[in-house]
């Protein structure tokens, strides 16, 4: 249950981001969606609905998702039902339900840096950027890692894409997944990123380097060593082992499905 | 908080909490239609309409609602009294605990889509659980909806 | 089918139901809408630990905060023990329930009651309620339950009404065992046996409606109980015993319910309230969130299987040896008879052959307690015995179907598990294989087959029996009156839960009366108005009650005929009676029901009386409606995700009353199956939380996780039911977990044999095979 006492409301991210630094343990109220789960009742909490962060627009070179665009916004939005051959679409289109999707927020999902997150391993593999109140602009990979406190301001995802794909794995529908994938060839090889080990995604550099060093017919070897070089752990939804082995599935379907890009 | 809200196009000034959601808002202004049947946003049982777009009210801050536009089963009269008729005609209605909130996605789904496939109306439908009827009379329900709505 | 049952006004028409456009409409119809302003609310504070003695209880902190109107603990409630569990008096359900005990049995069972003026200050104050606690070690394993170290209940007070074998001091809730014929003799003359292990989960009914009920005391200072319960008049029996008053003072009503599936068959929330209102004689309301009906309620058995099937070469299974080990929980409620009901259920299908063995120790543990879920016993034991036929039959190089049939009961015949004096009195069961198989296309075509690169596909079957009503037990009365207008009132104590029962009653009733449907009204399920009723489970309502609303509507028929005689100044012969007009033969005369029931409002003596058709009636046997499944799955032989794709199923539960209900049923109770087969998951931690007690991770079937469903009928004709019904609720939850599990077998070879198939668990099959 969403519970609160204080609701503080900034009027500009530059406020909210004052408050965040003051109310050192005040989470932001984006969807409300996650930290609503549970029975804590937060002393304070940050509204972000008064923000105008709510858009998608398109710019000359890239598209930017507002932090409060919601994940139904970004499956409705006209250009991305064809952008990356519908990668976005495909990605949110598996989370819970129309209800759930049109509350939960982008910037909310980005944020949280989930390790189940069906949205991170596609916007990796776009190469998506995030911009950040303080810190500017920064590659989502980088982001991945930063641990400073900051406003999510908007995320951007460049218009041009080579080959991408994901796929993602769940017990049954509308279950978070128990694995996740993603794949981008460029003209720099290939780039395979593991989600929901169930920590949260990376990329399996060695098995990328493999297959763009030595091409597809290296495949197999590929998927042996993203299961290898990749870590993961057992939890309620899979074991660790189980996770590893479906390494090798992944990898195996991304890669057959981004040599049908055309 | 005062909060303006709009609810089936009737206006409402409430004081409520900052944490006081739509779905208990709804219920105490005698909505019964939206109910609770969870805590972690999986069942759909309190979907409203949030100008036009589904949502779960039992998440929704009631303070948030304010500028846009609730709508409730009871907003919708005929065509939910039309709605609920055809879910009736295909034993639909079991124990009814699920199906207004369902109600709800359907007519959503309808303005968005009046042809749907059946599996674009089970996809729509999918944040909406229910445990009594095994879905199928759902769908054949709406079904008969879509064609009755439209004559 | 009979001229005479084609002739038939209402039974075998798909009416709406009656309470549709009150349920769709959001007009109040459930507990919550009708809870008085100002009621107190209840909230439980819960134990953190399995297994503890509470030392003390500290609530001088929460009784502070303004709104705080008290706090209950085990000092203050009544020290009579007493069983949840709904069934009739005398329960073969163990006494040993307080409604708060000084015991804490689970992590999750009830330390305190807080009550308050709002929610947000019943939890506030639970918040500072200090309790100590003596940590015990806990039993959180059903196999090593007996004679664990830790007694779970050892008090002295425990009572039985009944032997039910039994012995708590051991941690045995209760045990049964049946053994006819020589096992290992005839075992050891089997051309073929087969054997394994099979574990099902103690799955979740998970009703949409959560458990919660307010009451309230009446003008005459009597308790009055609004409940979502199916069991109103046993309800009423537990509180009456548990505060130690009169059942007289207590009135349980229950409204329009959101679900039961035989949770609401044990009473959940109702002694709280009504202990909370009884003291402080003021309204109170308790309303469980999904985390405590989840978690704090009753559930499936769980029971580990060691199955072992024998044949000879002729085909017939000689010998049906299933012995398991059964997990009661922290309380005994249905433990007892869920086992026996399954026996009954599952045995007599293949009635030919020498031996069979049906036994269990059913142990406390530090689990929430079994109670009802539907099947009730019956579903668990159809896993393991139509997996292991499955598995006879590959052995056997036969089909499936055919082993089935070759062994399957007949009409007339016996079961080494049935009564002496029992038999199979009807069924259709050949014929509803049959188009089972057409539907399917089961001889059409290969079994397992390759569907694209990644999957095959897999065909499976199973079979299932349920019963009637309780026999010798479930005892209905039904009342229905002529009202002063001249309509019609019929009165029962059973439950409709949405399943259309009131629906159905009228449809039996109205038949006889031959009256339409909407000159009668059904009043349901207040113990104040209404006629003994055990409630809706076990599948009586349709035959137990509906018999006896059958007979009712034939009492008042005849006092009816012959009131009119009198007014009409006619001999009964003479009159033609449709429900509301008697007619005189010769067409001469005639009267409404609206015409004669005024005039009997101010008629006594012997002339005439205000018209009551009344009837009481139980069975002395239980009529198993039987069903067969049969699923075609998709399996990603990668993955080992189990895709349903279509789902089969004929169900014979006689004379099918309406049609589409009936339908409904079928599709709900499959799905439901679908869930226990392959998507829900019961979790305990290491240190005995339930972590899978939401429905963030207790996944119920969604509608993408069903494939498309084929139901269809075949109408054999109960002798002993009225219009020849038998009866649907719960033996449509049967057929899906085997039937699933040998479709993947089929299709892959993967062999599960535990609950549910998940896709990591085909996987390890798939593994294991290579």
């Amino acid at each position: 249950m969403l519970m609160y006492r204080q609701l503080l409301q900034p009027k500009t991210v530059a406020e909210a981001y004052e408050m965040a630094l003051k109310f050192k343990t005040a989470p932001f109220l984006a969807g409300g969606c996650w930290i609503g789960l549970g029975k804590w009742r937060w002393p304070s909490v940050i509204d972000m609905s008064g923000l105008g962060l709510d858009y998608i627009r398109e710019e000359d070179d890239y598209y930017a998702i507002g932090a409060m665009a919601t994940q139904g916004d970004v499956e409705r939005f006209a250009p991305f039902q064809t952008y990356a051959k519908g990668l976005l679409v495909k990605a949110v289109h598996p989370i819970l339900g129309v209800q759930f999707r049109n509350m939960a927020t982008m910037g909310g999902s980005v944020a949280a840096r989930f390790g189940f997150s069906d949205i991170l391993p596609a916007l990796l593999a776009l190469e998506a950027e995030v911009m950040l109140h303080q810190n500017g602009v920064m590659p989502l990979s980088e982001y991945m890692n930063f641990k400073e406190k900051d406003v999510l301001v908007e995320i951007r995802v460049p218009k041009k894409v080579t080959a991408v794909a994901i796929h993602t794995l769940r017990k049954s529908t509308s279950d978070f997944p128990f694995l996740t994938g993603s794949i981008r060839k460029d003209e720099t090889g290939y780039h395979i990123y593991i989600g929901c080990r169930p920590a949260a995604v990376r990329e399996a550099v060695k098995a990328g380097k493999l297959l763009s060093a030595k091409g597809i017919t290296t495949l197999e070897e590929a998927m042996a060593t993203a299961a290898d070089e990749i870590a993961f752990q057992t939890n309620s939804h899979a074991s660790a082992d189980y996770r590893a082995a479906m390494t090798k599935v992944l990898v195996k379907r991304l890669v057959q499905e981004v040599e049908q890009w055309r | 908080m005062e909060v303006s809200l709009i609810i089936n196009g009737k206006k409402l000034q409430v004081s409520v909490e900052p944490d006081e959601m739509l779905l208990t808002t709804l219920r105490g202004q005698g909505y019964f239609s939206t109910r609770r049947g969870c805590d972690t946003l999986n069942c759909g049982l309190c979907t409203v309409w949030l100008d036009g777009k589904t949502i779960l009210s039992c998440s929704y801050p009631t303070y948030r609602a304010a500028g846009h536009e609730v709508t409730t089963l009871e907003g919708l009269a005929d065509e939910a009294a039309l709605l609920a008729d055809c879910l009736a005609a295909e034993g639909a209605d079991q124990c009814g605990y699920c199906t207004t909130g369902m109600m709800m996605s359907a007519m959503a789904l309808r303005r968005q889509n009046p042809n749907p496939t059946d599996e674009e109306i089970k996809d729509f439908l999918v944040g909406n659980l229910c445990r009594c009827t095994g879905y199928e009379s759902h769908l054949r329900g709406i079904r008969r909806y879509l064609e009755e709505v439209e004559a | 089918m009979s001229e005479a049952l084609k002739a038939r006004q209402h039974v075998g028409k798909s009416y709406k139901k009656v309470d549709a456009a009150t349920i769709l409409s959001g007009r109040a119809a459930y507990t919550e809408d009708f809870v008085p302003p100002h009621a107190l609310v209840i909230k439980v504070l819960r134990s953190p630990h399995p297994m503890a003695k509470i030392l003390d209880i500290n609530a001088t902190a929460a009784l502070k905060l303004p709104g705080v109107e008290a706090v209950f603990t085990y000092k203050d409630v009544p020290k009579t023990r007493f069983t949840l569990a709904g069934q009739s008096y005398p329960e073969p359900s163990a006494y040993d329930s307080l409604i708060l005990d000084q015991y804490v049995r689970y992590v999750g069972d009830a330390v305190a009651l807080i009550v308050a003026k709002d929610e947000a200050t019943a939890l506030q104050a639970m918040k500072v309620v200090r309790v100590t606690y003596d940590v015990m070690e806990p039993v959180l394993d059903m196999r090593t339950a007996l004679d664990h170290p830790t007694v779970i209940h050892p008090e002295d007070d425990l009572h039985y009404n009944m032997p039910v074998g039994g012995d708590p001091k051991r941690n045995l809730a209760c045990s049964y065992s049946r053994v006819v014929g020589d096992i290992e003799g005839e075992l050891a003359k089997c051309d073929y046996v087969v054997e394994d292990t099979y574990f099902d989960q103690a799955t979740l009914q998970t009703a949409m409606e959560t458990f919660r009920t307010f009451c309230t005391l009446d003008q005459f200072g009597r308790l009055v109980c609004t409940s979502s319960t199916q069991i109103p008049f046993h309800v009423r029996r537990h509180i009456a015993r548990a505060l130690e008053i009169p059942a007289t003072k207590v009135r349980v009503i229950k409204p329009r319910i959101g679900g039961g599936f035989g949770s609401k068959q044990t009473a959940c929330t109702e002694l709280y309230a009504a202990f909370v209102t009884w003291t402080l004689k003021k309204p109170a309301v308790l309303i469980y969130d999904r985390h405590e009906a989840n978690n704090c309620s009753t559930s499936r058995h769980a029971r580990e299987w060691k199955i072992r099937l024998g044949a000879t070469k002729d085909g017939i299974i000689q010998v049906i040896d299933m012995v398991a080990i059964s997990d009661a929980g922290a309380y005994g409620t249905h433990a007892f008879t869920t086992f026996t009901a399954g026996e009954h259920k599952s045995v007599p299908l293949y009635n030919k052959g020498k031996a069979v063995r049906y036994e269990s120790n059913i142990v406390y543990t530090n689990h929430m307690a079994g109670g009802a879920f539907r099947g009730y016993g019956a579903t668990e034991a159809l896993w393991p015995l139509e997996c292991a036929v499955t598995k006879l039959a590959k052995k056997m190089g036969v089909d499936e179907i055919e082993l089935r049939l070759k062994n399957l009961i007949n009409v007339g015949e016996r079961s080494q598990v049935y009564a002496p004096d029992e038999v199979l009195e009807s069924g259709l069961l050949k014929e509803a294989i049959a188009k089972a198989k057409t539907m399917a296309r089961w001889d059409e075509r290969p079994h397992s087959w390759q569907i694209d690169e990644t999957h095959r596909g897999g065909l499976g079957v199973a079979l299932a029996f349920q019963g009637s009503g309780v026999a010798n037990v479930d005892t209905a009365s039904v009342e229905i009156k002529l009202q002063d207008d001249g309509y019609y009132t019929l009165y029962t104590g059973s439950t409709d839960m949405g399943t259309g029962a009131n629906t159905i009653l009228m449809q039996m009733a109205c038949e006889v009366l031959g009256c339409p449907i909407d000159h009668m009204t059904c009043y349901e399920a207040d113990t104040d108005v209404v006629p003994f009723d055990p409630g809706s489970y076990a599948s009586s309502t349709t035959y137990v009650t509906g018999t006896a609303a059958k007979l009712a509507a034939e009492d008042l028929r005849a006092k009816l005929l012959k009131t009119f005689a009198m007014y009409l100044e006619v001999a009964e012969e003479d009159i033609d009676f449709d429900g509301v007009t008697a007619r005189t033969k010769d067409g001469q005369k005639s009267m409404t029901t609206q015409e004669l029931a005024p005039k009997l409002m101010v008629s006594f003596g012997h002339e005439a009386q205000q018209l009551v058709g009344f009837a009481t009636w139980g069975s002395h046997t239980s009529p198993p409606p039987f069903m067969v499944g049969i699923a075609e799955v998709s399996v990603d032989t990668e993955t080992g995700q189990v895709t349903p794709l279509d789902y089969y199923a004929v169900v014979d539960c006689g004379t099918v009353v309406n049609p589409k209900l009936a339908k409904v049923q079928a599709e709900g109770g499959i799905v439901q199956g679908i869930g226990m087969a392959l998507t829900e998951e019961i979790n305990y931690s290491s240190t005995g939380r339930l972590e899978t007690n939401n429905l963030m991770r207790y996944k119920i079937p969604t509608r993408l996780d069903m494939g498309t469903l084929h139901v269809d009928f075949v109408e054999s004709h109960e002798p002993t039911g009225a219009f020849g019904v038998k009866s649907i609720g719960e033996v449509v939850i049967n057929t899906s977990c085997p039937a699933i599990q040998g479709a993947i077998l089929n299709a892959c070879g993967a062999e599960l044999t535990t609950l549910p198939m998940i896709s990591e668990k085909v996987f390890q099959a798939l593994m294991a095979k290579e």
